[in-house]
């Protein structure tokens, strides 16, 4: 089982756990999502479960410690004068803090060992090397699966639990649910303590609605998957290995063929996920919303990759900007730069924090640091030039919500989004920047003149078929967009029409689907960071 | 009640549909012809598509060690045995049961020889259950069949491609191996997949339904073969009461010279080293299988213009 769009996965793993979790009294069914969860896990990672096992743990005594404070505190406080409670309320903020603070950082520091530990000694060693000191060994861990998605999952519980938003869970299988279950641990979405235990633990009875959605989402994620994401994966393997082959053009053909292959692979993984935890009532928070029609950086981060990003406005942004350090730097930039642009000052920081660790949560690698700064100069730069740019509208009595602007928005952030994505799926920074220098110094389209392009692995009716794919995709989109539920619109059609619909999606992918002989389907990317 | 069964009917119903769907699409896409412009991989190997009925008395199956050393043709010259050579490079243990398959519709070979290094090809779940469902649902074979669709696609099926190599893969190269003693005595046992021995199984139920025997044999590659890997198949023939002929350890009878004999440094036999191994399989099958000598025989003529063009291949070392 590689991945939840594989056929053990589909048509084995998945319809067992539907048929056992249908089976079992509702009282146990917890136990059945649970026990597969951690079959899953150990087919994927083998005794790596025991970190899943180790941080489940920790966040649950942390969490007990943190609820047993707050009621004594409560009690504590009940009893005192007016005056004292303040600085009792203190004392055991500041008992709590050092639990949560333990406790994340034990979590993080898993992550950091077993994820940052090669790329941290190897920078070491390029210093040591420089100042003619001793090369230290370079440590290689094997990370067990999800475990960037699992511990954000766990630093979110028990930062809920010490900001007094949920209660401490009690109960231990409930908890292990929430961090492991098994639709999505490898990828995401990273979901809220609230968001899927209750319904896990719930063990609600699976519907023929719950059934028949679960699967229609199955099947449009297999489409994205298997008709884009897979097909694509040749030609961008052969240019992105080879880049010093190509011409700009080409390089250029790549870098939009790996942001859709991305796109592709990551949301149809989670429409994959989502549907699979549909079918046993859970609702999955969704990840991705029409990214591409995004008309900024900074909107589109609120469209792509959901979860990470309100993550990291909850947990790094918020805790940041409300910090008293940062008050302070607010007020002095307030004074120096004005009220316009002294509190975007002291933004940039809470910002730069945020970007900094997205960029390092994808990976550990020059390319994925860069990556994050990247968006973190674009969305400054949007922010600065905000008020210049409403102004000058004003003045010139410019509409900015016209279509014209609006698509021309959209067509920039479209590119800038690409050029980022071409340093994320760079080797490293170094190859990154030599494709970024091909494609923007000596852009040529000879590539597409004398035949180069037919040698990537993919031939016209590639071409043609990822075309037709993607269209399907994004009039869907443009549909969703609208507020218009697809699925609900289907689930209305008559019989015959609804099974032509459904009949044709399978018909679709059966035979557009690159698999079999003569394809490499694309590793889950997002399982790697 | 009611609701869940007029559900559970109408799940069926849909399953039915989208199942009469796929076996009419299955019609079109299947290859009509067995040439590559019709969309047909695996040209040598499925060109025994256009064998006469019940022609072929021996098969070989396999890997590339399969397709480059067992020389059809030598096999005619030498004895008059008819064999055909299925190997293709890679080939798996589940493609090779596919082959057989398609190979017993048309043939009934008495002899199968299986060339062992598939046995020990990587072979996971995975793979064997999409094999299986590429059985049952042989859409999912010819799927990107759609890229060659033709007018002739909604006609019967008529295979036109003959290959005068019946399968073989004849390579002039030589490329020198220094490979040691590849074969020095040990005695630690290379265990095969267990879906390859699942796979295996199934080879030799089907073989046996056929009335075929199922010979298990080594061509000599330095590269691959060792004695650990001897060791594992010795104990898998000897498990499923087969014969086990390891030409790597026959060095008398099938005399390898690693400085002319390989195409590629010991990994592959190049034409010498093929009409060396096939000379011997040629008398060894003679000897231990009942095999009629067709060369004399009428309707067989097509055989001795494949193998005068077999010759005439030779010819280019001149």
């Amino acid at each position: 089982m590689t991945s939840y769009c594989s056929l053990l996965y589909l048509m084995i793993f998945l319809p067992a756990v539907i048929v056992a979790y249908a089976l079992a009294p509702a009282r146990l069914r917890w136990l059945v999502l649970l026990g597969a969860s951690y079959a899953f896990f150990w087919e994927l990672s083998g005794k790596l479960l025991l970190f899943l096992l180790l941080s489940t743990g920790a966040v649950w005594l942390a969490g007990l410690r943190l609820a047993a404070l707050q009621e004594e505190r409560n009690r504590t406080v009940k009893e005192l004068p007016k005056p004292e409670r303040k600085a009792q309320k203190a004392l055991f903020q500041k008992r709590q803090r050092r639990v949560l603070a333990v406790t994340v950082l034990f979590e993080l520091g898993l992550l950091a060992v077993l994820k940052y530990a090669g790329f941290t000694v190897t920078n070491l060693n390029h210093l040591l090397a420089a100042a003619g000191g001793p090369i230290l060994p370079i440590p290689a861990f094997v990370l067990p699966i999800g475990i960037s998605f699992y511990t954000l999952q766990a630093v979110s519980y028990l930062t809920d639990v010490y900001r007094e938003s949920i209660k401490a869970d009690r109960n231990l299988g409930r908890l292990a649910l929430f961090m492991g279950f098994f639709p999505q641990i490898m990828e995401g979405p990273i979901c809220r303590y609230l968001q899927t235990a209750p319904a896990l633990w719930a063990g609600r009875p699976i519907t023929w609605r719950g059934l028949t959605f679960g699967c229609q989402r199955i099947a449009f994620g297999l489409l994205k998957k298997m008709v884009v994401a897979d097909r694509l994966n040749i030609l961008i393997e052969t240019v992105f290995d080879n880049y010093a082959q190509y011409d700009g053009g080409i390089i250029a053909l790549a870098m939009f063929s790996y942001t859709f292959q991305l796109y592709m692979e990551f949301s149809g993984t989670m429409d994959v996920v989502i549907g699979s935890a549909e079918i046993f009532g859970v609702a999955l928070p969704e990840n991705f919303r029409q990214p591409f029609l995004s008309r900024s950086i900074a909107k589109f981060w609120t469209r792509w990759h959901i979860t990470l990003g309100t993550w990291f406005k909850d947990y790094v942004f918020y805790p940041l900007s409300v910090s008293k350090k940062l008050g302070a730097l607010t007020r002095a930039a307030r004074k120096r730069l004005g009220n316009q642009f002294g509190p975007m000052a002291a933004a940039a920081v809470a910002l730069f924090a945020v970007w900094l660790g997205n960029g390092v949560w994808h990976g550990a690698g020059w390319n994925y640091i860069f990556f994050g700064l990247y968006h973190f100069c674009l969305i400054m730069l949007e922010n600065v030039t905000e008020p210049f740019v409403e102004a000058a509208a004003k003045r010139q009595k410019f509409d900015r919500n016209s279509r014209p602007w609006r698509i021309v928005q959209i067509l920039r952030t479209f590119l800038l989004v690409n050029i980022g994505e071409l340093f994320f799926r760079a080797e490293s920074l170094r190859a990154g920047m030599a494709m970024f220098g091909r494609m923007a110094g000596s852009f040529s389209l000879a590539g597409f003149r004398d035949g180069t392009v037919w040698t990537l692995g993919i031939d016209g009716h590639d071409f043609v078929i990822t075309a037709i794919a993607l269209l399907i995709v994004f009039f869907l989109h443009g549909l969703r967009e609208r507020g218009i539920s697809v699925r609900e619109r289907l689930a209305a059609w008559p019989l015959a029409l609804r099974w032509a619909a459904y009949a044709g999606l399978c018909l679709f992918i059966l035979i557009f689907g690159a698999y079999g002989k003569g394809y490499i389907p694309v590793d889950p990317i997002y399982a790697n960071f | 009640m009611k609701q869940k069964a007029t559900c559970l009917l109408r799940a069926c119903g849909f399953l039915l549909v989208l199942g009469a769907l796929m076996a009419a699409l299955t019609l079109l896409f299947l290859p009509k012809n067995n040439r590559e412009d019709f969309g047909m991989g695996e040209m040598k190997a499925n060109a025994i598509l256009t064998e006469p009925a019940d022609t072929i008395d021996v098969l070989a199956l396999g890997d590339s060690e399969c397709a480059t050393a067992i020389v059809p043709m030598v096999l005619w010259r030498e004895q008059g045995i008819t064999a055909y050579n299925c190997g293709t490079a890679g080939q798996k243990l589940y493609d090779t049961l596919y082959y057989l398959k398609q190979a017993f519709e048309n043939q009934s070979p008495s002899v199968v020889i299986l060339e062992t290094n598939t046995i020990f090809q990587e072979c996971m779940l995975s793979d064997t259950l999409y094999a299986k469902l590429e059985g049952w649902i042989p859409l999912l074979r010819w799927h990107d069949r759609w890229k060659s669709l033709r007018s002739e696609d909604w006609g019967p099926i008529e295979y036109t491609w003959r290959d005068e190599m019946k399968g073989h893969m004849f390579y002039l190269d030589v490329n020198p191996a220094c490979p040691g003693d590849y074969m020095k005595y040990r005695s630690d046992v290379r265990q095969a997949a267990k879906w390859n021995r699942q796979c295996l199984k199934e080879i030799l139920a089907l073989c046996q339904e056929n009335n075929a025997r199922l010979l298990l044999v080594s061509t000599p590659s330095a590269v691959n073969w060792n004695y650990t890997n001897h060791n594992g198949i010795a104990a898998l023939a000897e498990e499923f009461g087969l014969v086990y002929l390891d030409l790597n350890l026959m060095t008398e009878e099938v005399p390898v010279n690693w400085e002319t004999d390989t195409k590629d440094g010991g990994d592959h036999m190049n034409a010498w080293g093929a009409e060396k191994v096939s000379v011997y399989l040629a008398q060894y099958l003679s000897e231990q299988y009942d095999l009629a000598d067709h060369r004399a025989e009428e309707g067989y003529a097509e055989w001795d213009e494949a193998l005068r063009l077999y010759e005439k291949a030779w010819d280019e070392t001149e």
